[in-house]
């Protein structure tokens, strides 16, 4: 797989918080966390990158926490791939994890200036800048992290590992040991809720219905 | 030659593996895992994705609501719900209700649920923290809590480990915040980068378990993958007395220590008898000073609480210095006990109530202000104090707004004279 896209520099050190400010952790949908992208470190960076678009960065890019969110933001902006100097290892991780592809290269990283056009060849983990001959090798992933990523991230490798009758069949109910009280409790919680609806206002309520079913049918 | 604490940690419990060196990839089983009302419904919706009828263990699992909490709008309350409901249909033990919660890295050793010799993940980067009970803990995304609910494994590589000994006795207003931040000062927000901190010596052997706990905290504000303090007699005795409050499922547990000829990347060594009260200033938790380079900065917020400083005597700290004090009169004083047992003990010893009469607020549990979360954002251009563990930009509201980290003695101090201060100027 290739990747193209046009260059989007930072520094170092680019933490979480800048990357999707916990003000919008509130939601989890990657629709709504990528019209947020990157906004602490350059609020315009969503209306200036287009579909494919390069993050390159310098050192421990993705520092700070552990939200997902984070590349989650950065995937669902259409960002084809981040390149950096080195990763901070959460990030690092989260990003194997749901498929979105990462590099490691001081070169690249010191070399790319903003709106430099780029190539970036997926499985030998090459970099080059559009029309040149110069490539950057990223670092090597070990067998295992190459994996996941080929695989589409760590889900899938997960769902070959559950045999049939491990699964959910459809129309059973979910096996729980679980007193019946506590099966209760969720019943109590819609009934609130359903009572509550009637005091918000209606414009706002049929918004957040439909919101939900978009959701939903992403699924 | 011999193994690290963390490398005895992961080996013992590796799948598959008779010995592990730095840079090994495994698959290991872990002891417990969670995640919180903002990292644990993408977990759980990628779990249910799997369509797997079961988790791997029901009483292994943590959904500990806390960031948002008590629900602040519409949007936290249905995420809260996502991990409410999913306790209740998977049959999830450990999930904590308002009024019955705290702040997930204060709550669970409190509840006696991570011990020494664990090997336990979060969706949270502060799940460093329980190293301080000589466990292996770190933290990881929420895909990564999902396959643990699903499989009670996780994928790992192996650390290096740093060695961080830490000589000499304290002074007065010293303690484990201050310990932790002048060794983030030392080493840089990548220091310890992809490492397993380890925190030795007699300082760390006379340290509290809350300082521990501290210290262990803010592991990952240097980038490491995890800090650890070999078990002791404190660590012990603290585990114990949680068993016998809590009873939880899990009585026993296993002590390692390193090898006296154990490899580390590095060793650093600091003597700290004569290191003052420091503050970490905006906008990067190493951007370290001694608090006296830093008074007559004015600060319009403090908050006293957190996974790092929210624990009992934190606020018996900040009491002793309150007392009989009045917070400044363009300050707010914001105290957040980190669990309802602390929030019981801090009213019962009469902290709540000096926080309280000094002008300050005294709130339920909850990480609030810490994130920018809820329960005391900072305007434009305003500047706060906190016994937080970030102060990235805009870390605890505006993108314009500044914080300053601290122990909680000097946190308290600034609240009164409203600048950055130290207890003696009061």
């Amino acid at each position: 797989m290739r990747l193209k896209g046009k260059v989007f520099k930072f520094g170092n050190d680019i933490n979480t918080d800048e990357i999707i400010p916990a003000r919008y952790l509130d939601t989890s949908d990657p629709a709504e966390l990528a019209e947020h992208c990157m906004e602490d470190a350059d609020k315009n960076f969503i209306k200036k990158m287009k579909e494919g678009d390069v993050i390159v960065a310098g050192e421990n890019f993705g520092c700070g926490s552990s939200r997902e969110h984070a590349p989650v933001a950065i995937k669902a902006a259409g960002v084809s791939c981040v390149i950096a100097k080195s990763f901070a290892r959460i990030f690092y991780r989260n990003a194997i994890n749901i498929g979105l592809p990462i590099f490691t290269s001081i070169e690249a990283a010191e070399t790319l200036k903003q709106g430099d056009r780029v190539v970036v060849s997926v499985k030998k983990g090459e970099i080059s800048k559009a029309g040149q001959k110069k490539v950057f090798k990223s670092e090597v992933y070990p067998d295992f992290i190459r994996d996941i990523i080929e695989k589409g991230g760590l889900m899938e490798i997960a769902k070959e590992k559950i045999p049939a009758k491990d699964k959910i069949k459809p129309g059973d109910k979910v096996k729980a040991e679980v007193k019946p009280k506590a099966k209760a409790k969720p019943k109590a919680v819609k009934k609130v809720r359903k009572k509550a609806k009637p005091k918000a206002k209606p414009g706002k309520t049929a918004k957040k219905k439909a919101k939900k079913r978009t959701v939903k049918s992403k699924k | 030659m011999g193994y690290t604490i963390s490398e005895k940690i992961l080996l013992s419990h590796a799948i598959g593996v008779k010995d592990i060196a730095p840079g090994d990839f495994l698959m290991a089983k872990v002891d417990f895992c969670f995640g919180n009302d903002i990292t644990a419904p993408i977990a759980i919706r990628e779990f249910k994705s799997l369509e797997k009828a079961k988790v791997f263990n029901q009483n292994r699992i943590g959904l500990i609501p806390d960031h948002f909490l008590p629900a602040k709008d519409m949007r936290s309350a249905n995420q809260v719900a996502i991990l409410k409901d999913f306790a209740a249909e998977y049959g999830i033990s450990n999930y904590f209700e308002v009024g019955r919660m705290g702040v997930e890295h204060a709550l669970l050793p409190e509840r006696g649920l991570i011990m020494p010799g664990d090997l336990v993940i979060g969706a949270d980067s502060h799940t460093c923290t329980h190293g301080a009970l000589g466990a292996f803990t770190s933290g990881v995304g929420s895909t990564d809590l999902a396959y643990a609910m699903a499989f009670g494994e996780c994928w790992l590589k192996v650390p290096e480990s740093i060695k961080l000994v830490f000589t000499g006795k304290p002074r007065k207003w010293v303690g484990g915040k201050d310990l932790i931040l002048h060794a983030i000062g030392d080493l840089g927000v990548s220091g310890a980068h992809y490492s397993s901190m380890e925190f030795t010596g007699d300082t760390i052997d006379k340290l509290s378990m809350d300082d521990r706990f501290t210290m262990c905290n803010m592991a990952i504000e240097a980038g490491a993958k995890n800090g650890i303090i070999a078990p002791d007699k404190t660590t012990e005795s603290y585990v114990k007395a949680a068993i016998r409050k809590h009873k939880p499922q899990r009585k026993t547990f296993k002590k390692y220590m390193s090898d006296k000829d154990a490899v580390y990347s590095e060793v650093r060594e600091y003597n700290i008898s004569k290191l003052e009260p420091v503050v970490a200033a905006p906008h990067l938790p190493s951007n370290v000073k001694p608090v006296s380079e830093l008074k007559d900065i004015k600060v319009d917020q403090v908050v006293i609480g957190s996974c790092t400083n929210g624990r009992l005597s934190d606020m018996k700290e900040a009491a002793a210095v309150l007392r009989n004090k009045k917070v400044a009169p363009d300050t707010r004083l914001i105290v957040i006990p980190a669990t309802q047992e602390i929030y019981t003990e801090a009213v019962k010893e009469g902290y709540a109530e000096i926080f309280v009469k000094a002008g300050g607020v005294f709130c339920t549990p909850s990480c609030g202000p810490c994130l920018g979360g809820h329960m005391g954002i900072l305007a434009k251009g305003e500047t706060a104090i906190a016994t937080t563990n970030r102060n990235f930009v805009g870390r605890m509201g505006d993108p314009e707004s500044f914080v300053y980290l601290s122990n909680p003695a000097i946190a308290a101090a600034s609240a009164v004279t409203g600048k950055i201060a130290h207890p003696s100027d009061l």
